[in-house]
């Protein structure tokens, strides 16, 4: 993926004035096995506003996918939510009911994941996994829920859609297996969409495209999308606002534009440079020193302190909170980078 | 398939070549004049050369011709004819007990794996395969036949319902010796499709639970268990020879428990050849099971 | 003290290590602690049989008939007044004898034939397959029964009879490990060396095979002690009046509803017996497994 400077920046622009839909709030979560507990997500804040994109960027293991899953509660044992809220729609996610969560999940926050293969059933017909969620709603007949079927598939751009939706995933290819998903995940118009690294596991030359379409549909539903990656190409691409995380931590949070040219966080900057661009290849890389910390054994004070090269004493003692340091601009360093 | 089928009836050939004497004097008696023999081995054809004797019977299995019992003086395939139903009756119900019993079972113990009910409930199905169908019998009818007077000592009744109630218990001891496999297998299956993502993309999209795991979780983890199955149903039919001697039904099983002690070879041997079609049968059967279950397979 | 000082000087090593070390062998594996302990008391019954059983197994005692488990007769007695107690333990040596050697004979037959099987290919392991195709389509119990027919009822039969049904189990087995070992690196270089087949054949290839063949044969000897009690519940084992556990029970049929006992115990000893060698199976995975994979 070439990095475009956020020129390219998504069709809706960040707006202030939107309401917002859905708050995460000093979200917890742990995973406790009988050798040690682990923290994943540690008192995890942000908010995403109607129609906005949000992506949530950083490296494996810095809690990002389970703070996505956590919106869903798809967090299965050994892990477990034990703190914060997570308020939709003023209503706390966290305390409904089985029934209303099932009502909850793909109506008004739906989610697409990494693997495409992996995540259709790879005994289930197409058609039935798209429409299975339409039977049980039971507000349209059978020849409605088809239609409506064939109607996403074309939506995502599968061809032929009536003769598609007879087959079985295996009989798709990447690419197409992970349209089928989007599509099969909004077919009950959510005002939410989750994207769990949703082009990490299809080809180069397909992820620009399902990009496009993420947001082309996101524009079509007036959806609110929240973008896992770890790639700071694809959030310059497509978000309005980005939340860095660093082992289980929001550690930089702002607009794209912001983030790009104004970066504040020793860690975001870091990943930065360790972006290849179109413009500069002749530069090296510089990968971040060292490796993400053992979520076991969590260094004290800030926890980027032992790779970063600005650390002090004070960065090696006390902890570091998210703090102000411009226009809705959010980073937890007591230094600047800039 | 052919080999196979060359296979068994050979070995069949040979089991009934190997038994001590000859089959003319046991048929005849001891007291036969040798004439009678000499005319009884023509008749059999015993005097020709042992491959011929091999094609002769080759012959005759193709066209169900499967001689007569030597104890009974009636043609065996009508014999075969009258004994088969039972035990396939027996079999299939005992099947259907099987995953009755196993299903709930194994999906309750892999819900809440490494907890006291899955600990449990392997501990006793470790123990259940350990214990000796014909004991488990006894057992059954000690309880239920004799103390708490529920089910009949034995028989087979004469229509359907008598059919279901008649062979309640001998259907469940066989049901319970296949479900200790079985429940071992859809365990491990259900705790492997748990983890699958597609069952989570299946919650994210807001299906209910019990669609969840009726078309997400067990569909997918039943797939290996009715390999299991299939392999283990030739076990179940061989039990039907002990289960039905104990619970006096006349099916194939104490037909031919019947034929040894009478040395009834004809029987014997032909009893035997019919199970082994049965399994060949059940086989057949699995793998196209199989295919239907998983589209990602297709028949070859 | 000096016993002291001897245990700190006392290195032990292999399987006593194992067993005496720090690191307790019923915490580490429990399933190999329990199945030992209950072979080591089924070892001390077969071994101390007179002594243990308080009555004559086979002598007859009319006034002493059908009597319920009491002090006198812990378990009670038969139809023939004889006590079950001692009749149970005097059936222990036969049952573990028909298990053990019905699972030692053909073991070492397949393995035998599973290691020229899978090691030369070709016709021989062709012909070998199909064999096998054709065993695996009669039902295990089936087929024994009718060999049994055909050789005639008894324990020396029964254990011929299950030799030749289930040796070819045993090869199958042997045979995929070997197709599996037949690659390993130090195989391959003792090929490349010019060692010869039957050299690598024993001294390469048995060693990582044998393992695989002893853990399943473990578990076959308790499938084979019910299988052999099966036979003698419907007669065509053991032969009366020695007893047998499967042949008490068949015996106590008749007397189900006024004497359960008969038929109840012998079952119990059944399932202990079969439990010990299923545990010693599931442990010796465990430890050879392992142990096969660190070393």
């Amino acid at each position: 993926m070439a990095f475009n400077l956020p020129t390219t920046l998504s069709n809706s622009p960040a707006n202030g004035s939107q309401p917002e839909l859905l708050m995460v709030e000093n979200l917890q979560v742990k995973f406790f096995t009988h050798l040690s507990t682990i923290t994943a997500v540690d008192g995890v804040t942000f908010s995403i506003r109607e129609r906005e994109t949000l992506g949530l960027v950083g490296e494996s293991g810095s809690g990002k996918s389970v703070t996505c899953r956590s919106i869903v509660r798809l967090i299965q044992r050994p892990g477990k939510i034990v703190g914060g809220r997570i308020i939709y729609n003023n209503r706390d996610i966290l305390s409904l009911s089985r029934r209303e969560l099932n009502n909850f999940r793909g109506k008004e926050v739906s989610m697409i994941f990494q693997d495409p293969m992996t995540a259709l059933n790879p005994v289930l017909r197409i058609r039935d996994q798209i429409i299975e969620t339409l039977e049980e709603d039971q507000e349209n007949s059978p020849q409605e829920n088809l239609q409506t079927a064939i109607k996403l598939m074309k939506m995502v751009g599968i061809p032929i859609p009536e003769r598609r939706l007879t087959e079985y995933p295996h009989q798709f290819s990447g690419g197409m297996r992970q349209r089928v998903m989007i599509a099969t995940a909004i077919s009950r118009q959510p005002r939410l969409l989750l994207a769990d690294e949703p082009t990490t596991a299809v080809d180069v030359t397909i992820q620009d495209q399902i990009l496009k379409l993420l947001l082309h549909l996101q524009h079509e539903f007036g959806m609110s999308l929240l973008l896992v990656t770890h790639d700071l190409g694809i959030v310059a691409q497509t978000c309005d606002r980005v939340a860095v995380m660093y082992a289980g931590r929001i550690i930089e949070m702002t607009d794209t534009v912001t983030l790009f040219k104004n970066f504040h966080h020793p860690y975001t900057m870091g990943l930065m440079n360790s972006i290849p661009t179109v413009k500069a290849t002749r530069h090296r890389l510089i990968p971040i020193p060292g490796m993400p910390p053992d979520m076991a054994k969590l260094p004290d004070g800030c926890r980027f302190h032992p790779r970063c090269q600005f650390a002090t004493d004070e960065c090696r003692s006390g902890d570091i909170p998210l703090r102000q340091v411009g226009n809705n601009h959010f980073s937890a360093c007591i230094k600047d980078v800039r | 398939m052919i080999p196979v089928a060359l296979g068994i009836s050979l070995i069949l050939f040979l089991l009934l070549r190997a038994i001590p004497g000859d089959p003319a004097i046991i048929r005849l008696g001891v007291r036969a004049t040798p004439a009678a023999v000499a005319n009884l081995h023509r008749e059999m054809g015993l005097d020709k050369p042992i491959w011929t004797q091999y094609f002769i019977y080759l012959r005759d299995i193709v066209t169900l011709n499967l001689g007569d019992s030597i104890r009974y003086e009636v043609p065996v395939a009508k014999l075969i004819g009258q004994r088969l139903p039972i035990t396939l009756f027996l079999a299939v119900y005992a099947t259907l007990l099987s995953i009755i019993i196993t299903v709930p079972m194994a999906t309750f113990a892999a819900m809440r794996k490494d907890q006291t009910a899955d600990t449990t409930i392997r501990i006793i199905f470790m123990l259940v395969l350990g214990m000796p169908e014909f004991w488990v019998s006894v057992i059954l009818l000690i309880v239920f036949s004799l103390k708490i007077p529920i089910f009949p000592l034995g028989g087979y009744g004469k229509n359907f319902p008598e059919h279901i109630y008649h062979l309640a218990l001998p259907a469940f001891v066989l049901a319970l010796g296949q479900s200790a496999w079985l429940i071992r297998s859809l365990r491990s299956g259900i705790i492997d499709v748990l983890q699958d993502e597609h069952v989570n993309f299946a919650r994210a999209k807001g299906l209910n639970d019990r669609m969840v795991l009726l078309r997400h979780i067990l569909r997918n983890s039943l797939i290996p268990t009715v390999t299991i199955l299939g392999l283990n149903i030739g076990y179940l039919v061989g039990g039907t020879v002990i289960i039905e001697s104990i619970f006096s039904l006349p099916g194939m099983g104490s037909m031919m428990l019947e034929a040894i002690f009478n040395r009834d070879y004809t029987v014997v041997q032909s009893a035997t050849l019919c199970f082994a079609v049965l399994v060949i049968l059940i086989n057949l059967l699995t793998d196209l099971t199989y295919s239907i279950l998983d589209p990602r397979v297709t028949l070859g | 003290m000096g016993t002291a000082q001897i245990t700190r000087t006392y290195e032990p090593s292999g399987l006593i290590a194992y067993i005496t070390h720090r690191n307790r062998i019923w915490r580490k594996n429990p399933s190999l602690f329990a199945g030992g302990v209950i072979l080591l008391a089924i070892f001390v019954v077969i071994l101390f049989n007179k002594q243990i059983a308080p009555y004559n197994p086979i002598a007859m005692d009319f006034n002493a008939a059908l009597q319920a488990p009491s002090r006198q007769h812990i378990l009670g007695t038969d139809n023939y007044g004889r006590d079950l107690f001692s009749r149970i333990i005097r059936a222990t040596p036969l049952d573990l004898k028909v298990g053990i050697l019905a699972v030692l004979f053909p073991l070492i037959i397949g393995v035998f034939v599973g290691m020229l099987s899978g090691y030369f290919g070709g016709i021989v392991d062709t012909i070998f397959m199909r064999l096998v195709d054709t065993f695996i389509a009669f039902p295990f119990m089936v087929l024994i029964i009718s060999v049994i027919a055909v050789l005639g009822p008894g324990l020396n039969n029964v254990i011929l009879a299950v030799t030749m049904v289930s040796w070819i189990i045993y090869a199958r087995l042997v045979r995929g490990e070997v197709l599996v070992a037949k690659n390993l690196e130090y195989v391959m270089a003792a090929k490349v060396l010019g060692y010869s087949d039957l050299r690598i054949m024993i001294r390469h290839i048995l060693p990582n095979v044998i393992t695989t063949a002893i853990i399943f044969g473990a578990l076959d000897v308790a499938l084979d002690i019910l299988l052999a009690s099966s036979l003698g519940f419907l007669g065509l084992g053991v032969q009366p009046p020695e007893p047998e556990w499967g042949a008490i029970i068949a015996e106590g049929r008749q007397f189900m509803s006024t004497a359960w006992w008969i038929s109840v115990y012998p079952g119990i000893a059944i399932i202990i017996t079969g439990a010990g060698f299923a545990l010693l199976a599931d442990g010796l995975a465990d430890v050879l497994r392992v142990g096969g994979k660190e070393g």
